[in-house]
């Protein structure tokens, strides 16, 4: 008896976990996965492409963006890995993004975004705010890639020796 | 492993060209010069990827497609959820009961 009345209240749980999971609102289904500062932002772009002119010209396309309570537009990027965390390439991508959403728009943007990690079976896995890098650092690193691309400066090899590993040139590049 | 592109316009730079300076510079020249070259491993994490950015874009407003009519493509989608849902819900109750009546050897 013990046995079927815990069954039954395991299937009941998971049935009303489950209906509150469908007929929640749009929005807050919307919103779920937010940061709390996000919950009751208003999205401004979705899926968009921008492109900042000078000094550098970059495109980028945001995932979305939202207007804090400040009414400055706060970017969020979705990453799907297996690590719930942020690599320093996604900050460089979002510092880009918000250059070149600044560039075309003119708005006033957070130095700030946030990164959604989800699992690739599409678990999310958490958000994390990062600090985005000052525009005249971006400009730095691009005027670095361009030198690096004309044989001006000698490219460095990764930091983390797990890059080389997944690299589809690691034979090419004949590291020690 | 095929190369995908070379581009040979170093003007202009997108975000994720940019940001691979953050994983490694020898990579950035490397596809300058070869073009890209994806393993199978990182061409499925790619599809992927874009998978998992069509549903976030449809959820950008909680699933609700403003510019598509909302109806029909709406409904579909909902009906599709339901069914996806309780049959998942099934099949989980199915194989918890077995593995029940196995634990108290029924």
């Amino acid at each position: 008896m013990g046995f079927e009345t815990a069954a039954l209240a395991r299937i009941v749980g998971f049935v009303a976990a489950l209906w509150r999971k469908m007929w929640s609102s749009p929005l807050a289904k919307a919103t779920e996965s937010l940061p709390q500062e996000l919950g009751g932002a208003r999205l401004i772009y979705a899926e968009r492409l921008f492109r900042s002119q000078s000094p550098v010209v970059i495109t980028a396309r945001v995932d979305r963006v939202y207007r804090n309570a400040k009414g400055k537009l706060v970017l969020v990027e979705l990453k799907t890995r297996e690590a719930n965390r942020t690599y320093w390439s996604d900050v460089i991508e979002l510092s880009a993004q918000r250059f070149a959403l600044s560039g075309q728009t003119g708005e006033a943007m957070a130095d700030y975004a946030y990164i959604l990690t989800e699992r690739p079976d599409g678990c999310p896995t958490g958000s994390h705010r990062v600090r985005l890098m000052a525009p005249a650092d971006l400009i730095a690193l691009a005027m670095r890639r361009q030198k690096l691309l004309a044989g001006k400066h000698e490219p460095e090899r990764a930091d983390f020796r797990g890059v080389c590993r997944k690299c589809a040139f690691v034979q090419l590049c004949n590291l020690p | 492993m095929a190369p995908v592109k070379h581009r040979c316009r170093s003007a202009s730079v997108n975000a994720s060209e940019l940001a691979q300076m953050g994983v490694c510079e020898r990579l950035v020249v490397f596809e300058h010069h070869c073009g890209k070259l994806r393993t199978a491993e990182q061409q499925i994490a790619i599809e992927r990827g874009r998978g998992a950015h069509r549903r976030f874009y449809w959820e950008r407003n909680g699933g609700s497609d403003r510019g598509k009519c909302g109806s029909a493509g709406h409904f579909g989608h909902q009906v599709r959820r339901i069914w996806t849902n309780w049959y998942c819900l099934l099949l989980r109750v199915t194989r918890w009961l077995h593995a029940a009546e196995n634990r108290n050897g029924l």
